[in-house]
């Protein structure tokens, strides 16, 4: 082991806290993915509750982008560059597809928050299409970097 | 400011951030990179030894997102007040912005699926 890098005598529980912060985040993404669901079968009653929901979301994704972006150079020396760029360069892309994917997440997260409040929760509601479609393509995306990152962790953890 | 004016804005801004992500995954900017061997930043389009351009091309995104997004919020703002409908703009912004998050993620898997790796790759 080389020089020690930053954040790198923390990186474990850091990326502890990083996956069980992200495991809470999924957890509010699906719930609001299953509520835009019902909007689209016309099940308005619970819109309170998804705008709930849109807020924890924007409050967690910062919080759990902010921890993986802590210890990602840790993970980029002491991983990536010197274990998977030698046996598992599939690895290396992944984690970089996976990090790519978050920011586009955090873009939707940070949207959503800024809208939502402008949005009808009511059948051809003003900004009610949008707002279902980005609420799906969050959890779509926050499930793939969740199940790209537990992949990775089996693959070889900080 | 107006509520479609600001929610036109918003969108607008996120298309804007969206672009300048993908255009620095797929153009070699001079970005702000982190050497974490070395621990400092340096500024470039690529680095001498192994470094990170995540942070300075998230900081561009944010940059050319919130610039063009605040433009975007004054000229909207600059319409409504005028008498404008801009119900049509936010639909349509709204629409680009949720392209481009798509457009970009199909970048960023057809990139990374096909980049060659091995030892000693940089960056």
């Amino acid at each position: 082991m080389g020089t020690p890098l930053l954040w790198e005598s923390v990186s474990r529980p850091l990326l502890m806290l990083h996956a069980v912060t992200a495991m809470a985040l999924m957890g509010a993404v699906t719930h609001q993915a299953i509520l835009n669901v019902g909007f689209v079968l016309g099940r308005f009653s619970k819109h309170r509750l998804e705008a709930v929901y849109v807020k924890i979301v924007a409050a967690l994704y910062p919080v759990v982008f902010l921890l993986g972006a802590v210890i990602y150079p840790t993970y980029r020396i002491r991983i990536r560059a010197e274990i998977f760029d030698l046996t598992a360069p599939w690895a290396s892309n992944l984690f970089d597809m996976k990090e790519n994917l978050a920011a586009l997440g955090l873009a939707i997260a940070l949207t959503q928050l800024l809208t939502r409040p402008h949005v009808h929760p009511r059948p051809s509601g003003q900004g009610i299409g949008l707002h279902i479609t980005f609420g799906l393509s969050l959890a779509a995306l926050t499930w793939a970097q969740v199940i790209m990152g537990l992949w990775l962790t089996a693959e070889e953890g900080l | 400011m107006n509520t479609d004016a600001k929610v036109a804005a918003t969108f607008l801004g996120v298309a804007a951030g969206n672009i300048a992500f993908m255009v620095s995954l797929l153009i070699p900017l001079p970005l702000l990179w982190y050497l974490p061997e070395a621990r400092h930043f340096e500024w470039g389009t690529s680095v001498d030894a192994v470094g990170i351009d995540f942070y300075g091309r998230v900081g561009l995104s944010l940059i050319c997102g919130g610039v063009i997004g605040g433009l975007g919020g004054w000229v909207f703002h600059g319409l409504s007040r005028r008498g404008h409908t801009l119900t049509g703009a936010r639909q349509t912004l709204g629409g680009w912005a949720l392209s481009t998050v798509w457009i970009a993620a199909f970048v960023i898997v057809l990139s990374l699926a096909t980049r060659p790796v091995g030892p000693g790759t940089l960056p």
